[in-house]
């Protein structure tokens, strides 16, 4: 091949690049539009305003945050945390070890925390080896309380006033990771799931909270999709009373008649995974034993349940479409196996009910966080039907977890059905320099994020 | 019956019979004519609604012809082409149901699997075998079919249509479900209604009855029919009988392309029209009746008003010269006419008995008084003569020597003394009449007051020499006291018995009785004497008329008197030769 | 312009199951190492918990694309039977479920024993960073190296020893590496000469001494050396990585025996481009996909990695000097050939490609 041949592939390469580099370079200014639910507002909007010491990043690992560097012991029971230098609070004034202490001493009444010139010296008082994903829970944000006044943090925002379905933050000018590429943002929290995408359409909006069954309409306008990791859970949840004994070969039938390859693939439009369990495997990492267990296990071979066991009313929340159309689907799939399942949505109060569909979130960054998220989701009633399981502590082994999920799920009272990401619906002006938009977490990356068009 | 009565009686009765008589003929009529125009109304709506039926068939060819041309229709057969993954397409089919305004619709792969279905979103990845089965055998237009639903399986009218996916198909099966809003499309007369019957079960149930209006009637009595429909597959018609009315319900069969009765159209002609008319009618003659029923009263009234009432008055007023009150007018009474003409000479006729009975008594008088004049002449003119004769010999005596003028002038006192006497008595007596007291009622029993006067006059009747009068005594026990003056009414029955006494001077039978009878107390006193004439029996009340060779002819009068201050009655029976009676009546 | 299918009408997507299926053929025929360290611990709970002398029934389930189930099945039996437990494929009193993967944290080999009426767990877990400054992940790209340029379409190439045996469309010639160039040394004709479909597509097989050549609807078979080709017409399945009926003949794409069409075969692809292949990295675990991206004047290659069922990018494009016409993965999965067509130079040029790694 001659050099011409040779140079030529490189050259065009340099020249699109560089077509493509002055196209993509990120502009700074702007107001960044956010919708979306009150609960997600809030937990991310925090996220923003408030850091950790660690984080985790767009793959799913840590990285540093507010501590630079951290170490621990063997067994994890003293980590040393070296925290960055110059990283300015919200009001100008220099974040010291001190306020990284007292804010950890208040999340922790428990712990033994002490600060020198530039580290933080922690003793949980256990072990705990994965402590710095524990620290990179939101719970364990940093957050100074001063005497008067609103709460100050570190994140590249501050919240500047919050109103009634309105939280308006502002660019932090003197982030230590270098001012976000907009001036501010505006998250509203009072918009329906079909207005927030009527008002990304309608240019009203930047990004907007979807569901898994708006996929197709919103890919077919051209927005981009932007997804966490499987973060929340659909499961089933029975009522007492068809959570007893009388009725396990119900609660099995039942549970191996659910398609939850069709709800996730179909339904869900492939934005979802069928779940056997109720941590998705990138959260525990065994889950596929709980799928194996679950159809080899001789104890758990199903009868057909007895003529007056076969109708059902299934609750679920009639503000969530994707809840009710795969509600729709589990009853036309427990169709096939002899039960009538008549769904329920109402907006107050309604009939009696045999089991729920539930939608849980799953926010802490270990298995033993998450699973403890879920039973907190699945609420103190349905664990204490499902077999009076303890939650696990912070730091338990993964082989506790792996017990409590599974006592959890033996008896069939509570049951996994799929495992949904956070979808966003992005408009064509909202640009990321740096990772997507929304991480693996599920967390707003929007200091990455600027405005092609003003 | 008074003639009001009557008159209203007469009046009602012949209206009510007419009012009924016309009612019966025209709510006859009535029915007649319904029923002709029910039978054409139900035949027009029966065509109507074929025509109708075949109209939305085509209708629903020409919707899913549509959507199957339209570009989703054409991206979803594209995609089903090339890929065995539906996902994309799963909420395709609800866009186009709409865009089409159709109920139903599925879209389904070449294998049968359903790719999106609108009325059943959760349905994806099941089978409808007979889609494909009805694309390649149905005609064009619509069909129907049981679609199944999440909650039930409904009938629907339906149209299928292939579209090219690849080397095979993709199948567009919509159509338009048979409900409450395909029942309300269909313009119906008034009085008429239609259901449908899903005939999707294996038992006939009301339950799959659908009415457009909100308010389905009671499916039982509808059943029989019903059934029958579908065993025969033919039409048929049947009368039932609601609580609030007839109706006359026509049966259609509505069949599936395979033949089996997958629904039955029941159009009803409600006879409850006819039977509000027919009522109406009834009512309104009723209604009728009453208002002439109404005017009958009315005008009875008026009659009664003009014509019965011054009669009633007229009757009053004769009951009341009856009684004795002759003054009675009646010009008071508004009437006109012949009554008026009667009132007028009732008034004539009361005026002139009062100037007869004003000259009658004074006549009486008159006569009375010559009676008296005569009788007290007669009276005095006896005593007064031997009086006369005395003086004239007292006179003569004075040429008497005075021993032979003693002797005559102490038998001239004695005679002018005796005279004197009787002078005394015939004065008394006629006193006594004069001066009658008023009655002092008080109950008093008249069985012991007869008993008590025959036994005064036993001893006389007893005593030798007196001629034998036997003394009958038929006392009614049941007679008891009255309200009377125990001594006047003695008295009487003291009179009666000595008159009675008297007429019997060679003696006979004297019979006395009493009984209760009506409301009065009868005395009969009877004997078998010489008699009384015609004359005599009209003058024997009148004061002073005797037949006796003595008697001041008063004690008949008095008794009278007596009667008549009791308000009751005397007169007597007798014929000359043969004893006479006398009856008294007091009230009881 | 453009042979390629992917401006023709008719856009035919691969997807889903099927490249699922890819995904797992490709991966049995590589053999990748099961998490060795994770199963030894693993295996020695096993041996400990379960009853002797019972033969165990093993299920392994793994999510992970780099930790393949039947590869864990056999280490895991392989250790077990090293202490003295026996592993059947048919009912047992004991069964054990294993299954590795990873969270975010650690890797995770999970066992479940089944037996006497006793379930009990064993699990054993790796952590997946020292925790200090964290890892950093290596940098990726690709690497396009030339190969050869003629002015016939060059279907595909592969390595016979030290030569190449090439196949165009009228020829399979076998060239030597001189000059730091290729050039021809041997080259037979493929008779009798056809029309071949535009956007013609062929492979060539190369095992030992003899070579098969697939062409729509003809298959040749031939020496290497003394370099004969023999041809046929039939259609039978390309060695493509996937189950397929080979390629339609008149056309330009698979059909796999369900009827679904395809260009090419990668695992999970999402909206992937309509060409796209499996490749591996020498510093990074995981399946990448190579994947064309059309535009302007010339196509690029995008490589971009599997993760949670998605495609992320991995390394910068690669803009390519003219239209893709034909990308096939080498056996090795590590390389792939390339060849583009410069209409302008009215040139086609094969290229070989890879992912080269830095720290």
């Amino acid at each position: 091949m001659t050099r011409f041949a040779r140079a030529f592939p490189a050259a065009v390469s340099v020249c699109l690049a560089a077509g493509v580099l002055d196209a993509a370079r990120p502009h700074y200014g702007g107001t960044l539009r956010v919708e979306t639910t009150d609960a997600t507002a809030m937990r991310r909007v925090n996220a923003l305003a408030y850091e950790t010491l660690v984080a985790v990043d767009a793959a799913g690992g840590l990285r540093p945050a507010l501590a630079a560097s951290w170490q621990g012991d063997a067994a994890g029971r003293r980590w040393t945390f070296r925290l960055r230098r110059g990283v300015k609070l919200h009001d100008g004034s220099t974040l010291q070890p001190s306020h990284v202490a007292a804010a950890l001493r208040a999340a922790h009444a428990d712990w033994q925390v002490n600060s020198d010139a530039d580290a933080v010296a922690i003793e949980p008082g256990r072990d705990a080896a994965d402590l710095p994903w524990e620290l990179a829970d939101q719970a364990n944000a940093i957050v100074i309380r001063p005497a008067a006044g609103a709460s100050i943090g570190t994140g590249p925002f501050r919240v500047e006033r919050v109103e009634a379905g309105l939280i308006a933050l502002r660019a932090h000018e003197d982030y230590w990771d270098s001012r976000p590429f907009v001036d501010a943002l505006e998250v509203r929290t009072n918009r329906t799931p079909a207005d927030q995408l009527s008002d990304l359409e309608a240019a009203r909006a930047d990004i907007v909270t979807m569901q898994p069954i708006d996929v197709r309409r919103v890919e077919q306008r051209q927005f981009r999709i932007e997804a966490s990791r499987p973060i929340e859970l659909f499961a089933l949840v029975f009522e007492a009373q068809v959570a007893t004994a009388a009725s396990d070969s119900m609660r099995r039938t039942l549970a191996a008649a659910i398609d939850r390859g069709a709800i996730a693939r179909v339904v869900l439009q492939g934005r979802a995974e069928a779940a056997a369990a109720l941590l998705p495997q990138w959260v525990s990492g065994y889950a596929p034993i709980m799928l194996a267990t679950a159809v080899e296990s001789p104890s758990r071979a199903t009868a057909a349940p007895p003529a007056e066991r076969r109708t059902l009313a299934l609750r679920v929340a009639p503000s969530d479409p994707a809840a009710q159309a795969v509600a729709q689907r589990i009853a036309v799939n427990a169709r096939d196996a002899g039960f009538t399942i008549t769904v329920q949505s109402p907006a107050g109060l309604g009939p009696r009910f045999d089991v729920r569909l539930l939608r849980v979130p799953m926010r802490g960054t270990t298995p033993a966080a998450a699973l403890s998220d879920v039973m907190a989701g699945l609420g103190p009633r349905a664990v204490a039907l499902a077999g009076r399981v303890a939650a696990p502590e912070r730091g338990d082994p993964l082989e506790t977890v792996l017990r409590t999920e599974r006592a959890l799920l033996e008896r069939d009272v509570i049951v996994p059905i799929v495992h949904v990401p956070e979808l966003y619906a992005v408009s064509p002006r909202v640009e990321s320099w740096n990772g997507p938009a929304v991480l693996a977490s599920g967390s707003w990356n929007l200091a990455n994020a600027w405005l092609s068009a003003p | 019956m008074s003639l009001r009565n009557r008159l209203f009686a007469l009046v009602s009765g012949v209206v009510v019979l007419t009012v009924v008589l016309v009612t019966w003929t025209v709510s006859s009529s009535a029915r007649q004519s319904f029923a002709t125009v029910d039978a054409q109304r139900s035949a027009a709506l029966v065509a109507q609604f074929r025509r109708e039926f075949a109209n939305q068939g085509e209708q629903v060819a020409m919707r899913v012809d549509r959507a199957a041309q339209s570009d989703a229709a054409a991206r979803v057969a594209a995609g089903v082409a090339s890929s065995r993954d539906f996902a994309p397409y799963v909420n395709e089919a609800a866009a186009l149901a709409a865009a089409q305004e159709l109920d139903v619709l599925d879209l389904v792969a070449p294998d049968g699997t359903i790719v999106s279905s609108a009325e059943w979103p959760a349905r994806f990845g099941y089978q409808l075998p007979w889609a494909a089965k009805r694309a390649a055998t149905s005609r064009s237009g619509g069909f129907l079919q049981p679609i199944e639903l999440p909650d039930e399986t409904a009938l629907a009218l339906v149209a299928v249509r292939a579209l090219p996916a690849g080397a095979r198909a993709l199948y567009l099966a919509g159509g338009r479900r048979l409900d409450r809003k395909f029942l309300q499309s269909l313009v119906l007369p008034p009085g008429m209604r239609v259901l449908l019957y899903e005939n999707l079960q294996p038992e006939v149930s009301g339950r799959h009855l659908i009415a457009a209006e909100d308010d389905p009637p009671e499916a039982a009595p509808l059943e029989p029919l019903i059934a029958r429909v579908i065993q025969d597959r033919r039409e048929a018609r049947d009368a039932i009988e609601w609580p609030d009315g007839p109706e006359t319900v026509d049966a259609l069969p509505l069949a599936g392309p395979d033949g089996p009765v997958l629904g039955v159209l029941l159009v009803g002609s409600s006879g409850r029209e006819l039977a509000a008319l027919v009522r109406r009618i009834r009512w309104s003659g009723v209604g009728f009746g009453a208002v002439a029923i109404a005017f009958g009263f009315l005008l009875s009234f008026l009659v009664a008003a003009r014509v019965t009432r011054p009669v009633e008055q007229l009757a009053g007023a004769a009951r009341a010269v009856a009684d004795g009150d002759w003054d009675v007018q009646v010009d008071n009474v508004r009437t006109t006419g012949e009554i008026k003409v009667l009132a007028d000479a009732f008034d004539t006729m009361t005026r002139q008995l009062v100037d007869h009975r004003d000259r009658l008594v004074q006549a009486e008088r008159v006569a009375a008084w010559r009676e008296l004049a005569r009788r007290l002449a007669h009276e005095l003119k006896n005593p007064l003569f031997p009086l006369r004769i005395t003086i004239d010999n007292l006179r003569r005596a004075r040429t008497l020597s005075p021993a032979e003028f003693d002797e005559v002038f102490e038998e001239s006192l004695t005679t002018l003394q005796t005279g004197l006497g009787n002078l005394n008595t015939v004065i008394g007596r006629f006193s006594d009449f004069a001066k009658m007291p008023a009655p002092e009622f008080a109950q008093v029993s008249i069985n012991e007051l007869v008993e008590q006067s025959v036994a005064i006059f036993r001893a006389q009747l007893a005593a030798p020499g007196h001629p034998p009068v036997t003394v009958k005594l038929e006392l009614d026990p049941a007679v008891g006291t009255i309200r009377a003056d125990g001594e006047q009414v003695r008295r009487v029955v003291q009179n009666l018995l000595l008159n009675a006494i008297d007429a019997m001077p060679e003696g006979g039978e004297l019979r006395i009785a009493t009984a209760r009878v009506n409301g009065v107390v009868r005395i009969d006193v009877a004997d078998t004497g010489q008699g009384l004439g015609e004359e005599e029996r009209r003058r024997l009340f009148t004061p002073y008329y005797t037949t006796k060779q003595h008697g001041t002819g008063l004690g008949l009068a008095i008794v009278q008197s007596v009667v008549t201050d009791h308000r009751g009655k005397i007169w007597v029976d007798s014929e000359p030769g043969r004893g006479a009676t006398f009856h008294i009546e007091l009230p009881a | 312009m453009g042979f390629h299918g992917r401006v023709s009408s008719v856009r035919l997507v691969t997807r889903g199951l099927m490249l699922l299926l890819a995904a797992s053929a490709m991966l049995t025929a590589q053999q990748p190492s099961p998490p060795d360290d994770l199963l030894q611990e693993l295996v020695a709970s096993i041996a400990s918990t379960a009853p002797p002398g019972v033969p165990v029934k093993l299920q392994v389930a793994s999510t992970e694309p780099s930790e393949d189930a039947s590869a864990i099945e056999a280490r895991v039996s392989a250790l077990l039977g090293a202490r003295g437990l026996r592993t059947t494929d048919g009912a047992s009193a004991t069964t054990v479920a294993i299954s590795c993967g990873r969270n975010m944290v650690e890797r995770v080999c999970v066992a479940e024993i089944r037996g006497d009426g006793r379930v009990q767990l064993a699990t054993v877990t790796r952590p997946l960073t020292a925790g200090a400054a964290g890892a950093r992940a290596a940098s990726l790209a690709l690497e396009l190296r030339p190969l050869l340029s003629q002015p016939t379409q060059v279907l595909d190439a592969a390595p016979a020893g030290d030569r190449l045996l090439v196949l165009d469309v009228t020829s399979v010639t076998l060239m030597e590496r001189k000059d730091d160039m290729w050039r021809a040394v041997q080259s037979r004709p493929l008779t009798p000469a056809r029309a071949w479909p535009r956007d013609p597509r062929g492979r060539v097989r190369v095992e030992g001494g003899r070579f098969e050549v697939f062409l729509p609807g003809v298959v040749c078979t031939g020496r290497v050396d003394p370099l004969e080709a023999a041809c046929s017409d039939r259609r039978q399945p390309w060695p493509i990585g996937v189950d397929n009926e080979g390629l339609e003949p008149g056309r330009n794409y698979f059909k796999t025996r369900e009827g679904a069409t395809f260009y090419n075969a990668a695992p999970l692809g999402a909206a992937a481009s309509d060409d796209a292949i499996a490749m591996r990295a020498p510093c990074a675990a995981g399946i990448f996909v190579l994947s064309v991206s059309g535009g302007g004047s010339g196509d690029g290659l995008r490589l971009s990695r599997v993760a949670d069922g998605r495609l992320v990018q991995a390394a910068s494009p690669l803009v390519l000097p003219g239209v893709l016409t034909a990308l096939w993965p080498q056996p090795d999965q590590t390389t792939a050939l390339v060849v583009t067509h410069d209409v302008a130079a009215g040139r086609y040029d094969a290229f070989r490609t890879s992912i080269s790694c830095s720290r």
